[in-house]
């Protein structure tokens, strides 16, 4: 079977030579899956923003260095992650610079304030939102590398293959991280998954 | 059983994961990115040194302070010199008007000579005899 051509390998050999409007398309198409990969390891949208922009400024940056040998998404997620840990160890050197970020999930929901469901009509909207803001703090409850490669394969759909090379592991490293990371995030999440229904756990 | 109950919480928590919404990226995000790299690639280049001369205004004003400088210099190291000149002839002209010295064989009985023009000291025996 042939080896389908990477699109954004074309692409990134046009910003190697200098093609503007090729970066910027590539800028368009991975911001999203970039800024959220980025936000969900940092669990801080707030300094995602400056850690997603340098992932792509890193990535032009960079671009001389690129093999069209290499898939794009791969080179793309790895520059993220390798920044993403550059910024949670710069928050372990001076943890006074970022006093706003999260540090413990499950702290962070125990101090926020919910509306009484008992009293007001459940909105289905609100307890979707509800429901993905519990899972959110279960993923951000995960040690940094199961969360990772639980996100690279559940949203960005990338292989066991792509994902080691991402994390710079091996193959059955990445099963175990993953599986590990199911396991984890189901044992928290059971009240809902095994009702089909949302109840809150406290 | 126990495996389709798994296989549901699988199904379930992939359903989960996969409804995640994105997070919402800002609105200037490209701008941002694109920023960024120009102020990367705005940096004072290198151009050959004569290429300056093709700006005066950007170095008369740095060459005229570069002279008055050195005029300033120079004109200290003058001054400390013509002084010192000056130090240096005044003492020489001191030296030229000393008396020229005897010659050398005036010199030859100076010590009789300076013996005879002695005084001689007071004789206390002879006083006392006298009186």
């Amino acid at each position: 079977m042939p080896v389908q051509p990477d699109p954004d390998a074309a692409l990134m050999l046009r910003v190697k030579r200098g093609d503007r409007e090729a970066f910027v398309a590539l800028v368009e198409k991975y911001k999203q899956p970039v800024f959220s990969l980025v936000a969900r390891i940092l669990r801080d949208e707030t300094e995602a923003e400056d850690v997603a922009q340098n992932v792509f400024i890193q990535v032009h940056r960079s671009a001389a260095r690129y093999k069209a040998s290499a898939k794009f998404t791969t080179w793309l997620f790895t520059i993220a992650r390798n920044l993403c840990l550059n910024e949670i160890r710069r928050r372990a050197r001076h943890p006074a610079d970022s006093i706003d970020a999260p540090v413990d999930a499950e702290d962070e929901s125990s101090a926020r304030q919910f509306e009484d469901v008992k009293t007001s009509a459940p909105d289905e909207a609100a307890l979707q939102n509800e429901l993905a803001r519990k899972v959110e703090e279960a993923l951000a409850a995960l040690p940094e590398n199961q969360r990772t490669a639980i996100i690279l394969f559940q949203r960005q759909e990338l292989s066991y293959e792509e994902i080691a090379e991402v994390i710079g592991c091996s193959l059955s490293s990445v099963k175990s991280l993953i599986f590990r990371a199911r396991e984890t995030l189901k044992e928290r999440l059971k009240a809902y998954l095994q009702t089909g229904g949302w109840t809150d756990e406290k | 059983m126990q495996d389709e109950r798994n296989k549901t919480l699988d199904g379930r928590l992939d359903a989960l994961l996969g409804a995640l919404p994105d997070k919402p990226v800002p609105s200037n995000f490209t701008a941002r990115v694109l920023q960024g790299i120009d102020r990367e690639n705005v940096s004072p280049t290198a151009e050959p040194w004569w290429e300056m001369f093709r700006h005066p205004l950007q170095w008369m004003p740095r060459a005229a302070m570069t002279v008055a400088a050195l005029c300033v210099g120079l004109f200290g190291y003058q001054h400390h010199a013509l002084a010192e000149r000056h130090a240096y002839e005044r003492s020489v002209q001191a030296v030229t008007q000393v008396a020229s010295l005897p010659s050398p064989e005036v010199l030859k009985d100076f010590n009789a000579i300076r013996h005879m023009s002695e005084t001689p000291a007071a004789d206390h025996e002879l006083l006392a005899l006298l009186q």
